[in-house]
């Protein structure tokens, strides 16, 4: 995406303007949660994509920013802004514990690590009834207004809703653009390449991944934080797997360790498990063999394709 | 004395635990495959099980063994129809696949057996044996002597024949046993259907304990997980003593602390574990026991 920069603008420009062309309340609402659940597989692409730790359950860290942030609406009135803020914080904290613990040994350690995270929370959810409330849920977190002087923004409306989750998509993906391309970006991938020899040149493998891990997992509770205060009811099933599984597939069939390709597959697989409603109730073990499908025979992900055919039109084009 | 048969309750159920978490241990050690689709062995065990003597009314314990073979032959077909194909693929790919494998197993369960759980009315479960203040159901007993059995019979494969030598010399060095004339593929089929067997026996022997429905095999996986890797990852002994463990110490804490949390014991242990001894109890390297 640094190399083209035109890309990218045409890129903002069509999500900026989305709205306007397309009112159905239906699209928009699609469009959010295509930016919500992008925050989480960006997020994941951080860390599967550049350091090559999969997480697995990023529905965790998810989860934690939604209750944090609606337990801090409902109990002391913190609105959305407050919320993120919490989220961030009390996600990245659990990253930071759970990175601590699992790196002291790799691979499938952190993979069981992390689901086992999500399903304790899931518990923790479930049965600590008095702040939780359960398998209820929690209900009416409602989302801010900005009072502007000449006028009132109501993000209760869809509209300013999207406005305000694109902000943060681009948040994300500037952060993720000056970290990929910062030392700490190099460091990543110089894990993910070989450990040993990016330990033997000096970078501190352990120090690196733990951090990969609090960026990674902050950002998974902004989103969480989001969609709270988007769907204004949130139960225990934000620690789902699916969430986690869904994210990963988001980064993989987009493209890992690429910075547009999360992006271009939160919209894949936030609209694919819409589209599969047309199976009724196959519609899993569908979604299932896709998973099998793409893992085995498209590991490089959609925006590799993508290019291959945008080059393709370029050479054309030129002769 | 309470605290007597929450023990012993515990140790039965870890019976079942333990047979799960070696099938895991094997075919985590040997294939090097993290399989995610085990936990669904653990389902297929017990909705054959269901199948064979609730529905068709097959004796109980022919059904138990039907069941245990059905999902060897299952095993076998995904051996041969997904494993073997993904050899070369990176760890990372095949697990995945084994995730996406397992979500298909589960939907496809309940296209077949619907979402509703049902359960085993095991014959065993009518009567209660008495013996110096504890109580025993017979259906726990067949769970402890099933699972002892077959932890012993799989100890005597390992050791005592020459496909089991085949296995622990593939288990310390691929190249070299390969070298050494045997043959891996063959080895890896072998490994991949005793352990899907050994799912399916602790499937169908918790069944009749338990409710059967279609995403069982979740939970199941994650304690096998947490087994394998309290263990030691590839520790034969370290799964089994793993698996009792895990039995034990969810039966007190369901008991003494809250039942809610029962599940999250074995994460809590697993934590435990990796602060003070990370390659787990038994954890060697290049070694099963």
């Amino acid at each position: 995406m640094k190399k083209n920069p035109m890309t990218a603008l045409l890129c903002l420009g069509g999500a900026l303007l989305f709205p306007i062309f397309f009112t159905d309340p239906y699209f928009l609402h699609m469009a959010i949660l295509i930016g919500i659940y992008g925050l989480l597989a960006v997020s994941l692409n951080l860390l599967l994509g550049y350091t090559g730790q999969l997480s697995l359950g990023h529905s965790a860290f998810f989860g934690v920013g939604a209750y944090l942030s609606s337990l801090a609406y409902l109990n002391l009135g913190i609105p959305l802004w407050g919320g993120v803020a919490i989220a961030l914080a009390g996600s990245g904290l659990l990253g930071f514990f759970v990175a601590r613990l699992a790196f002291k040994l790799r691979g499938a350690y952190f993979v069981i690590m992390t689901i086992g995270i999500a399903e304790v929370l899931k518990l923790v959810a479930l049965n600590w009834v008095d702040l939780t409330k359960g398998p209820m849920g929690l209900t009416d977190i409602a989302p801010p207004e900005i009072n502007l002087g000449f006028m009132t923004v109501d993000f209760g409306q869809k509209m300013p809703f999207y406005y305000l989750v694109l902000f943060f998509v681009i948040l994300a993906f500037v952060l993720q653009n000056r970290l990929v391309n910062s030392t700490f970006g190099r460091s990543f991938i110089a894990i993910r390449e070989n450990e040993d020899l990016a330990e033997s040149v000096g970078i501190d493998a352990f120090k690196y991944l733990v951090i990969a891990v609090i960026v990674s997992s902050a950002i998974a509770g902004v989103a969480g934080s989001l969609y709270a205060h988007y769907v204004s009811f949130i139960d225990p099933n934000v620690f789902a797997f699916f969430i986690s599984v869904n994210a990963v597939m988001m980064a993989i069939g987009g493209g890992q360790g690429t910075q547009a390709g999360p992006l271009l597959g939160a919209i894949l697989f936030t609209l694919i498990p819409e589209w599969l409603r047309v199976f009724g109730d196959a519609r899993m073990a569908v979604y299932a063999l896709m998973v099998i499908f793409i893992v085995i025979f498209m590991p490089k992900g959609m925006l590799y394709y993508v290019t291959l055919i945008l080059n393709l039109g370029k050479k054309s084009d030129g002769r | 004395m309470i605290f007597i048969q929450y023990v012993i309750n515990g140790l039965i159920i870890g019976g079942a635990y333990a047979l799960i978490g070696i099938g895991l241990t094997l075919i985590l050690g040997i294939m090097k495959v993290v399989n995610f689709a085990h936990g669904e062995m653990y389902m297929l065990g017990a909705y054959f099980l269901f199948t064979f003597f609730s529905k068709l009314g097959i004796p109980f314990l022919l059904s138990m063994v039907l069941a245990i073979l059905a999902v060897m032959a299952v095993g076998f077909v995904f051996e041969k129809g997904i494993l073997k194909p993904l050899r070369k693929r990176s760890m990372d790919t095949v697990m995945l696949s084994m995730i996406g494998l397992s979500m298909f197993m589960q939907n496809i369960a309940m296209l077949i057996w619907s979402p509703v759980p049902e359960s085993i009315k095991s014959p065993l479960t009518m009567t209660t044996i008495t013996l110096g203040g504890l109580y025993f159901l017979p259906q726990r007993i067949l769970v402890i002597c099933f699972a002892i059995l077959l932890v012993l019979l799989t100890h005597l494969l390992l050791k005592k024949t020459k496909v089991g030598k085949a296995m622990r010399a593939t288990f310390q060095d691929m190249e070299a046993a390969s070298l050494m004339g045997i043959r891996i593929d063959r080895i890896y089929s072998i490994t991949f259907v005793i352990g899907a067997g050994l799912a399916a026996a602790s499937g169908a022997l918790l069944g009749p304990i338990f409710t059967v429905h279609p995403y069982i095999g979740n939970l199941a996986n994650l304690k096998a997980f947490v087994i394998v890797i309290i263990g030691g990852l590839g520790s034969f002994s370290g799964a089994v003593t793993a698996g009792f463990l895990l039995g034990v110490f969810e039966s007190l804490g369901a008991a003494y602390i809250s039942s809610g949390y029962q599940d999250a014991v074995g994460f809590i242990l697993l934590i435990l574990i990796l602060i003070k001894k990370p390659t787990g109890l038994f954890g060697k390297v290049g070694q099963m026991r």
